[in-house]
């Protein structure tokens, strides 16, 4: 294994890596930093059932520990989208790190702003190239992406597996 | 506190009336659980619409009012692509094989179409793309019918 990917952590990829049952994984390639904002999107509970916690903030709240703090104060938010995409973006630039990110629409803004950043299936890929997954578990995780997923990117991703040897 | 009152049909009247012969609960208990939870699913509904043509999840959530993330995970549920395309995976996989110094990640990603990074290439990696791509679609069958 090699050295960790200094990366910031947003909602999307989160919820996104829980489903793909990489979420845990995802710690022996990257060093990751969750904002405040994100933290508490993750959290949130739901009010019409305020006792209980969701299975992605379950596991968060395990695997917290192993995460890196922000700084304090951390960078202003983005006038833009919501507290998470704002405050991730923002951290992400201003650390000059790759963000962790899943959901379209904030991904195109920080990829137009030269952000580099990270979605779920191209972790998928990584994991198995690091030997940190099986080809097997590789395509077990991407067939998990499949329905919430665009096709021509599972398509490169199924690729990209195929070509080293999945 | 506002009182709300609605009209039932008799057999809708009869069903109500099973419910709380079976509960044992209070009528009017049983009937605002049941309004609140279908403005619940009605708002829910509406959000989903409203992300599917264009708004954030933050806005769609906001509306729902229920957390992001767990708007996130519904929209899984329902099977609603989070991730859309253009693919940007092998520009992400260039990134990662530059940030690492993966020479063999390099070349796949810019088999796939990435941009080359600093890395030499490979003189196998133009042969690779076709052959890779090819079987990626094999093994991932047809593609899904756009929603």
């Amino acid at each position: 294994m090699g050295q960790r990917i200094t990366a910031v952590l947003e909602t999307s990829y989160w919820v996104l890596a829980w489903r793909a049952d990489v979420a845990a994984n995802c710690l022996d390639l990257f060093e990751m930093i969750p904002p405040r904002a994100v933290e508490k999107e993750i959290h949130e509970k739901d009010p019409l059932v305020p006792a209980g916690e969701f299975p992605y903030a379950t596991l968060f709240r395990h695997l917290r520990d192993k995460m890196t703090d922000p700084p304090d104060p951390e960078p202003k938010p983005l006038n833009m989208y919501g507290p998470g995409e704002a405050a991730a973006i923002a951290l992400a630039q201003k650390l000059g790190v790759a963000l962790l990110i899943n959901e379209a629409k904030a991904m195109k803004y920080a990829s137009n702003i030269g952000l580099p950043t990270i979605t779920v299936p191209t972790t998928i890929v990584v994991l198995y190239r690091n030997g940190v997954i099986s080809n097997k578990a590789a395509w077990r995780k991407l067939e998990l992406l499949k329905g919430n997923t665009a096709p021509v990117i599972i398509g490169d991703a199924a690729a990209a597996l195929t070509a080293l040897g999945a | 506190m506002l009182t709300k009152s609605i009209r039932l049909t008799d057999d809708e009247a009869n069903e109500l009336e099973e419910v709380v012969r079976l509960s044992g609960e209070v009528e009017a208990s049983i009937l605002k659980r049941a309004a609140l939870r279908g403005l619940r699913e009605d708002r829910l509904e509406r959000a989903v619409l409203l992300y599917l043509r264009g708004s954030g999840t933050s806005e769609a959530a906001r509306f729902a009012r229920v957390p992001r993330a767990r708007f996130i995970d519904l929209l899984v549920d329902k099977g609603i692509s989070v991730l859309e395309g253009p693919s940007s995976l092998p520009e992400e996989l260039d990134h990662v094989a530059r940030l690492t110094n993966d020479r063999g990640l390099a070349d796949v990603a810019a088999a796939l179409g990435g941009t080359p990074g600093p890395i030499p290439p490979s003189a196998s990696r133009v042969e690779l793309a076709p052959a890779a791509r090819e079987s990626g679609r094999r093994r991932q069958g047809p593609p899904r019918k756009k929603r």
